[in-house]
C-alpha cells in the first residue's frame, strides 16, 4: 500500500479552542478514506488542514505537519498545493456563471488556453462527474439553475478540472436526496482508480458502502484508524464500539 | 391589543406621509422658485453683474463641481474599495478588522468643516498646494471614503462565503478571485455606491471654503487651480444677499444633478442585481 499523505501530530485551534488534537494518520493512495465521527468532532477541520484552507478562516492556529508525497505542505505554495489537493464542500456553491465558465475558471487561472483544449477538458471532467449527458446541450446555462445534486456534481467536476491527485470531500451528500447521493457514491467509487479520495461523512452507512479505510474522530482525537472491514466488524476501542452502536452521533 | 395595533399603524402612516410631504415640499418649492431664472444662458454663462453673481450664469460652478467630485471620487474611491477588499478578504484578525471599522466610523463622524480646516492647514499652507481643486478634492475624498467603504464592504459580505472559498480551494489567488468573481458580482452596488458618494461630495460646501472653492474663477484646466462649486456659489449668493432668484436657480441645478445621478445609480444597481440572482 502506497502512502500519499501523512498527517503527523496535527492540532488545530479556532479562537484558541482546540478542534483537532494531535492527530497522526497515513492516507493510502488510490483508496477512499472515510473520516467519521459525531458533529463537532473536528472532521471538517482536519480536512481543511490538509489543503491549508483553514488558513483562510479567522483566528485559527495549526500545529504539527502534513506531508504530501513526503513534502511538508507548509513549504508548498498554496496554489500549487491546492492544485494537487482538490476540495469539495458540504453545500455546493457554483460560481454565478454558466456551466461552461464554471468549468474553465480554474484551468484558465493555471494558464490553460485555447478553445479546443478547454472544450475537451470541460467535456472530459463533466463526463467523469456523470453530469455531461444531463447538461451537454445547455453548457451556457447558468449553473445556479441546476438542481442541488447536479450542482454538487458540477462542483466535483470543477475540482477535477484542475487535475488534482487527492480529492477531499466534506460531507458532499448531506444536502442531497437519495438518488443524487447514490450517483455521487458511484462516481467516487469509479474515480478512485485515478485519485486518492478522503471523504468526511457523518453517515456511517456511506462510509461502509464506499470507504476502503475508516478513521473515527471523537472530541478532536483520532480514536481508531483501520481498513473498513476490521473497523466495522471488530473495532478495537470502546468509543468506536459505542459510536457504531449508535450511542452518540 | 387591537387599539394598540391601530395606533401603531396610524402613527406609521402619519410619519410616512409627513416625511414624503416634507421632501416633496422641498423639491417643489426649490424647483418652482428656481425655475424662473433657469434658461440655457443661466447654465452656460459665467456669473456677471455689478455684484458678481447677481446676473449671468453658473457654468464655471457646474464644471468646478464636476472637477471636485471626480477628484474626490478618484482619491476617495480607490482607497475605500481597497480597504473593503482588505477587511473582507485579506484581514485574518478580527481584532484588526474591528480597529479598521472604528477608524472608518471616526472618519465618518468628523464634521466636514474640520476636514476643510485640516486640508487647509496641511495641504494649502504646510505643503504649499495653495487653494486648488486638489486640496478641496482631498478633503472631500476623506469625507466620502467611509461612505463608499461601508457600502462596498456590505455588498461583499452579502456574497456567499462558500463561493469565495470554492475559488480559494481551487488554488486561485485572492486577486484572481476578487477580479473574476467578487467585482463582477457586486458591480451594480459598487458603481451605485460610487455615484452616491459622488453626490454626497457634490453637495458639500464646508470642506471647500478654505481649500479650493472660490467666489469666482473661470473654468479650471488643471487640479492645481481653484474653482467655483455649486453649493459654495449658492452659499455665497445667500450669505451676501446677492440675488435670491439666482440662488434658487443654482439650488435647482444642483438638486437636479444630484437627483438624476441618484436615480441612475438606483436603477443601475437594481438592474445588475437582478441579473445576478
Amino acid at each position: 500500500m502506497e502512502i500519499i499523505m501523512k498527517i503527523d501530530g496535527l492540532s488545530a485551534y479556532y479562537d484558541g479552542k482546540i478542534a483537532v488534537d494531535s492527530v497522526s494518520l497515513e492516507i493510502p493512495k488510490n483508496r477512499i478514506s472515510a473520516i467519521i465521527g459525531p458533529s463537532g468532532c473536528g472532521k471538517s477541520t482536519l480536512l481543511r488542514c490538509m489543503n491549508r484552507m483553514i488558513e483562510e478562516e479567522m483566528d485559527t492556529k495549526v500545529e504539527g505537519s502534513v506531508y504530501l508525497e513526503g513534502k511538508d505542505i507548509a513549504s508548498i505554495p498554496k496554489d500549487e498545493l491546492r492544485r494537487k489537493i482538490g476540495m469539495v464542500f458540504q453545500s455546493p456553491a457554483p460560481f454565478p456563471f454558466s456551466i461552461y465558465k464554471n468549468m474553465t475558471y480554474a484551468p484558465k487561472y493555471y494558464g490553460i488556453r485555447g478553445k479546443d483544449r478547454l472544450n475537451a477538458l470541460v467535456i472530459e471532467k463533466l463526463k467523469m462527474a456523470g453530469l455531461y449527458d444531463e447538461v451537454k446541450d445547455e453548457l451556457n446555462k447558468s449553473a445556479l439553475k441546476l438542481s442541488g445534486g447536479q450542482q454538487q456534481r458540477l462542483c466535483i467536476a470543477r475540482t477535477l478540472s484542475i487535475e488534482p491527485d487527492v480529492l477531499l470531500l466534506d460531507e458532499p451528500c448531506s444536502a442531497l436526496d437519495l438518488g443524487s447521493t447514490a450517483a455521487i457514491e458511484k462516481m467516487l467509487t469509479d474515480l478512485k482508480e485515478l485519485y486518492t479520495i478522503v471523504i468526511v461523512t457523518h453517515n456511517l452507512a456511506q462510509a461502509k458502502r464506499i470507504g476502503d479505510y475508516t478513521a473515527f474522530l471523537y472530541n478532536g482525537k483520532l480514536i481508531e484508524w483501520a481498513p473498513k472491514d476490521s473497523f466495522f466488524s471488530s473495532p478495537s476501542k470502546e468509543e468506536t464500539k459505542a459510536f457504531l452502536s449508535g450511542m452518540y452521533g | 391589543m387591537h387599539t394598540r395595533a391601530r395606533i401603531t399603524k396610524a402613527w406609521a402612516y402619519i410619519s410616512f406621509t409627513l416625511t414624503v410631504a416634507v421632501i416633496a415640499f422641498l423639491f417643489i418649492y426649490v424647483f418652482t422658485s428656481g425655475f424662473s431664472v433657469i434658461s440655457w444662458q443661466f447654465i452656460t454663462d459665467v456669473p456677471r453683474g455689478s455684484v458678481l453673481g447677481s446676473e449671468g450664469g453658473i457654468w464655471p460652478a457646474i464644471v468646478g463641481s464636476v472637477w471636485f467630485t471626480l477628484t474626490a471620487l478618484i482619491l476617495g474611491g480607490i482607497p475605500a474599495v481597497a480597504t473593503a477588499v482588505y477587511v473582507v478578504y485579506c484581514c485574518r484578525s478580527s481584532w484588526f478588522e474591528k480597529f479598521i471599522h472604528t477608524i472608518m466610523q471616526s472618519i465618518a463622524g468628523i464634521p466636514s468643516i474640520v476636514l476643510g480646516l485640516f486640508s487647509y492647514s496641511l495641504l494649502v499652507r504646510t505643503l504649499g498646494f495653495g487653494r486648488c481643486i486638489l486640496s478641496g478634492g482631498i478633503a472631500l475624498a476623506i469625507m466620502i471614503l467611509p461612505f463608499i467603504e461601508t457600502r462596498t464592504e456590505k455588498a461583499m459580505r452579502e456574497l456567499p462565503k462558500e463561493t469565495i472559498f470554492e475559488s480559494y480551494a481551487l488554488g486561485c489567488s485572492r486577486l484572481y478571485t476578487i477580479l473574476h468573481i467578487v467585482f463582477p458580482a457586486i458591480k451594480g452596488e459598487l458603481v451605485s455606491g460610487l455615484i452616491l458618494g459622488g453626490c454626497f461630495a457634490m453637495g458639500a460646501t464646508a470642506p471647500l471654503i478654505f481649500t479650493g472653492g472660490v467666489a469666482f474663477a473661470s473654468v479650471p484646466n488643471t487640479v492645481m487651480e481653484p474653482a467655483m462649486a455649486l453649493p459654495l456659489h449658492l452659499y455665497l449668493l445667500l450669505a451676501q444677499g446677492t440675488s435670491m432668484p439666482q440662488a434658487y436657480g443654482t439650488a435647482f441645478v444642483l438638486m437636479l444633478i444630484v437627483l438624476v445621478t441618484n436615480i441612475i445609480a438606483t436603477f443601475y444597481s437594481r438592474r445588475k442585481k437582478r441579473r445576478w440572482k
